[in-house]
């Protein structure tokens, strides 16, 4: 009994691995990808923090795909812009062109995943609903629903989960509202329906499963700084002259390259986009900013 | 009488067997899974975790063994209590390989430079170094060579697992997520409360 239940658990799991079960979503190439070859899609999507779906990486993959209803869904536009509105994702994903864009996803833990997402440049969606001249700043929210997401029960982090950017980062070209990866839509450990891709930050930036975005004039709070405000500042800039006080930054392990031994990563200053980023932080300390 | 204490020694033997068995299963699992490059999307940290469990838990059987001992009154359990101490010296061994394989590049150096940066590796370096000692006198030669002494060196396992602990503690201070630390806390205390009571009585 124990057994075909683990089994029944393992073939869902795996099953929502598989990119052949998911809705086709293509984009057409990005000029901002890189061409290091991408993760296999089972590690993309199998190896996950979506703490709202529990703490172990396994966990999102688990219990995700049966308990989140990705449809129907609303994101609310909402705070210090001309035209607010409550998109579907069907409107939404129809504001701009879809594009593919390979980028580095590294996450703060140390490690790193290639991955093709599938999305457009956030500022098509700012340009819609017209931010007025007082928003200064971009907050995100992610879903929080006790029903939907066994992970909420515990007090890690503040939920809803919620991330900001400042608004000129948040209009930069890198940051992607993004609806898929590996051209299908985004499985639902991924942060299905819509979620955010900002590539230049560690992982916990990009906020999953998006609800609300809301344009505010004081800098929000952030759910990892809120928790360990020592720890996780608001810029979370991926620089490995700038350590975690637990472990260093200066290398990743690249994950998805199926070798025990691959020599790990050196990390760049902005993941290797500080051509397109390094503007906007012109006389910013970084240490202090971290 | 005669096949009765025959009989009794052969079980003897298949518990000692058996335990062997058991500790060694999770190393030749992880070998196997290592070989065939099933050890998941991030191969490296399951090593470390796994082996490091592995190390905690054998720690904790082996403490247990004495209290087990007096409450089942069946002296020949002592006889297992090397083996498993020596098997968790030979996880803690894999564990810290492992640290310095995937971790630091196979650099000694960085990994005692990591040492003097992060009480987490702080903790674990010298959980390592303290047990170094019991498994190299965990032999006759030296328990008739040390006399008394050798349960006075011994009682460093005491300082090893409350150590071990801190160090599993501090691995989820970034998720807050002390659940199995607490178990691993908890059952430690009862281990040690228990000798602490009957030392006293």
């Amino acid at each position: 009994m124990t057994a075909a239940l683990g089994r029944g658990i393992s073939t869902a799991a795996a099953s929502s691995r598989s990119p052949v079960n998911y809705a086709a979503l293509p984009g057409r190439p990005s000029r901002f990808s890189i061409t290091e070859k991408p993760a296999p899609f089972a590690d993309a999507a199998g190896y996950n923090n979506f703490y709202e779906f529990g703490l172990d990486k396994d966990d999102p993959a688990a219990n995700a795909p049966s308990r989140l209803k990705v449809s129907p869904w609303k994101l609310s536009i909402e705070g210090l812009v001309a035209k607010p509105r409550v998109f579907d994702t069907d409107d939404l994903i129809k504001i701009a062109p879809l594009e593919e864009r390979i980028t580095r996803l590294r996450c703060v833990e140390g490690w790193s995943m290639v991955i093709p997402w599938i999305g457009y440049s956030l500022s098509e969606l700012i340009k819609q609903v017209q931010p007025l001249g007082s928003a200064k700043y971009i907050e995100f929210t992610s879903l929080a629903d006790p029903k939907q997401m066994p992970g909420l029960n515990s007090r890690v982090l503040r939920w809803p989960y919620h991330e900001a950017l400042r608004l000129d980062e948040a209009r930069n070209p890198l940051t992607m509202l993004t609806f898929g990866m590996y051209g299908v839509v985004l499985p639902a450990q991924n942060g299905a329906p819509v979620r955010m891709v900002v590539p230049w930050k560690y992982g916990f930036k990009s906020a999953k499963s998006l609800v609300k975005i809301r344009f505010t004039e004081t800098q929000p709070t952030t759910s990892w700084s809120l928790a360990a405000p020592n720890e996780y500042g608001f810029y979370s800039n991926v620089n490995p002259n700038v350590d975690h006080p637990r472990w260093s930054q200066a290398t990743e392990r690249v994950l998805g390259v199926e070798s025990l031994f691959a020599v790990r990563r050196k990390t760049e200053l902005f993941n290797g986009y500080a051509e397109l980023v390094g503007g906007l932080y012109a006389g910013l300390d970084l240490k202090k900013f971290y | 009488m005669r096949l009765l204490y025959a009989d009794l020694q052969f079980q003897t033997r298949l518990l000692r067997l058996s335990v062997f068995l058991w500790a060694a299963a999770p190393l030749f699992d992880l070998m196997i899974l290592a070989l065939t490059a099933k050890l998941g999307t991030n191969p490296q940290e399951t090593l470390l975790r796994a082996t490091g469990t592995c190390c905690l838990v054998l720690l904790l059987v082996t403490l247990s063994v004495t209290p087990l001992r007096r409450l089942l009154g069946w002296a020949e359990l002592n006889r297992l209590r090397r083996m498993l101490g020596l098997w968790s010296f030979a996880y803690a061994f894999v564990h810290l390989l492992g640290f310095w394989a995937f971790e630091h590049e196979f650099l000694w150096a960085a990994v005692f430079q990591d040492g003097l940066k992060r009480p987490f590796v702080t903790i674990g370096l010298m959980s390592f170094a303290l047990l170094i000692p019991l498994a190299v006198t965990s032999n006759q030669l030296s328990m008739r060579w040390l006399g008394t002494r050798w349960k006075k060196i011994h009682r460093i396992i005491y300082a090893i697992v409350l150590l071990a602990c801190l160090h599993f503690f501090l691995h989820r201070a970034g998720k807050n997520n002390y659940f199995d630390p607490s178990i691993a806390l908890a059952i430690t205390l009862v281990l040690l409360g228990l000798r602490w009571r009957w030392r006293r009585a």
